[in-house]
């Protein structure tokens, strides 16, 4: 499976019933989202959305955004200030979704952070 | 710090294996970087002796996109020479003896240009090209490149739906066979063989193959089996040939169209093709299909036509 020959992949788990998988990252490894959808194409395969949990106790997110390593990741709604520990994201951006569904988002950067890669996400409500 | 992702993707492999249709390419490609080995061959009853075309197809996803196929062709189809007599008489030769031999050549590649994926559905459209070179005789104005009948080029377009449990998938191409150089033996013994140029017929192809998977009702893992069912229609319009005797002699001469054999006469046709096909853990595929005649039929083989292939993939680990 490609996903699995990506560096800082550490395991995937595919539900075949609902054909989604569950991709676990090794712990302090450099992370590089954008190789995800690369070799989910790269099987033959196209991906639908991208899920992303994060978990904030070591990060200090603005309002509107937050760097992590080299990615700038940017919130579609403003983050408050009060939120849980570990919250899950879909991503947006191109490769992670449809080209039609990407293009009904606003992606307009709102904030002071910084990467070599940006992504915006959008609060689904599961934690 | 990220510790979880979760991916939603489409369509998985157990979702898509029944557009792997035995006798028509899918417009779905191969993961990039794998390479594949399949094992086909056809056979028919041809009087008192069986005829058998066999192939080893080496498969490579070249790019997420693209896939090539390289396949050895080898079968006791025909010989070396024509017929006596040719095109007169003797066509389509049916009844001779033939030894297996090895025959040439076949590429091909698909490229996928167009994905439209949803859960457990995808509409994709490919373009392909395919040639082959291969040293035997073809006695039919009916060209066929991938089972080595003749040398050539061809081109086409794929178009494969899939939604749920059921696939169906439209070719299109045209075949523009080389033209044959060769020899047919002097009715006298005596005399040398005549030089013969055989022009075969320029072909559209066509097919409408429909898959359906039965087994299993629903997925848990990559270990299950899948069984599939398929219906292919498959056909070709062609040109008639133009055949000259003598070659390059002062007595060269061409044959006029009004007196070929049917064989050599343009026409058209279409075959249909129930099969079946069982995968062992999502990879090890044996399908086994028959062809029948449906609308007019074809000279080059006679009916029915068994087929049975084997594939399989290697993943890079």
């Amino acid at each position: 499976m490609e996903l699995r020959k990506i560096p800082f992949v550490r395991d995937v788990k595919m539900n075949l019933k609902h054909t989604n998988a569950q991709v676990y990252f090794k712990q302090g490894s450099t992370i590089d989202l954008k190789q995800l959808p690369r070799a989910v194409k790269d099987a033959g395969f196209s991906m639908r959305y991208l899920d992303v949990s994060f978990n904030f106790t070591n990060i200090r997110p603005t309002a509107n955004c937050f760097q992590l390593q080299h990615t700038a990741f940017y919130f579609l709604t403003p983050l408050p200030k009060t939120h849980k520990e570990i919250m899950v994201f879909q991503v947006i951006g191109k490769g992670f979704l449809p080209r039609k569904e990407f293009l009904k988002y606003d992606t307009k950067k709102t904030g002071a952070c910084h990467g070599r890669e940006s992504y915006f996400l959008k609060e689904i409500n599961k934690s | 710090m990220k510790k979880l992702l979760i991916i939603l993707l489409i369509p998985s492999f157990s979702a898509s294996a029944q557009e792997l249709f035995p006798l028509s390419e899918p417009a779905s490609t191969i993961p990039k970087n794998t390479l594949g080995i399949r094992v086909f061959s056809e056979t028919y009853k041809e009087v008192r002796q069986w005829r058998n075309e066999s192939a080893l197809r080496l498969m490579y996803g070249a790019g997420a996109r693209f896939s090539i196929y390289l396949t050895a062709l080898a079968s006791n189809h025909h010989g070396n020479k024509m017929p006596e007599e040719f095109p007169f008489h003797n066509t389509p030769e049916r009844g001779k003896y033939y030894p297996y031999k090895f025959n040439g050549f076949h590429l091909y590649g698909k490229y996928r240009f167009l994905s439209k994926d949803g859960q457990n559905a995808h509409f994709r459209m490919a373009a392909y090209a395919e040639g082959a070179y291969v040293k035997t005789t073809h006695h039919e104005t009916e060209p066929d490149l991938e089972m080595g009948d003749n040398s050539g080029i061809g081109f086409g377009l794929i178009t494969t739906g899939l939604k749920n449990r059921f696939a169906v998938s439209l070719t299109t191409g045209i075949i523009l066979p080389a033209t044959y150089l060769g020899e047919s033996p002097d009715p006298i013994p005596s005399l040398p063989d005549i030089p013969i140029r055989v022009t075969y017929g320029k072909a559209l192809i066509y097919s409408l193959s429909f898959g359906y998977l039965l087994l299993p009702r629903k997925y848990k893992n990559y270990k299950q089996g899948n069984l599939n069912l398929y219906l292919e229609f498959r056909g070709k319009a062609y040109d008639a040939a133009k055949v000259d005797l003598f070659v390059g002699e002062p007595n060269e001469y061409y044959v006029i169209n009004a007196q070929y054999p049917p064989a050599l006469q343009r026409s058209w046709f279409v075959d249909v093709s129930p099969g079946l096909q069982y995968i062992i853990g999502s990879n090890l595929r044996i399908d086994f299909s028959t062809t029948f005649r449906c609308l007019g039929f074809s000279y080059a083989r006679l009916y029915p036509v068994y087929t049975i292939g084997i594939q399989r993939y290697f993943y890079r680990k």
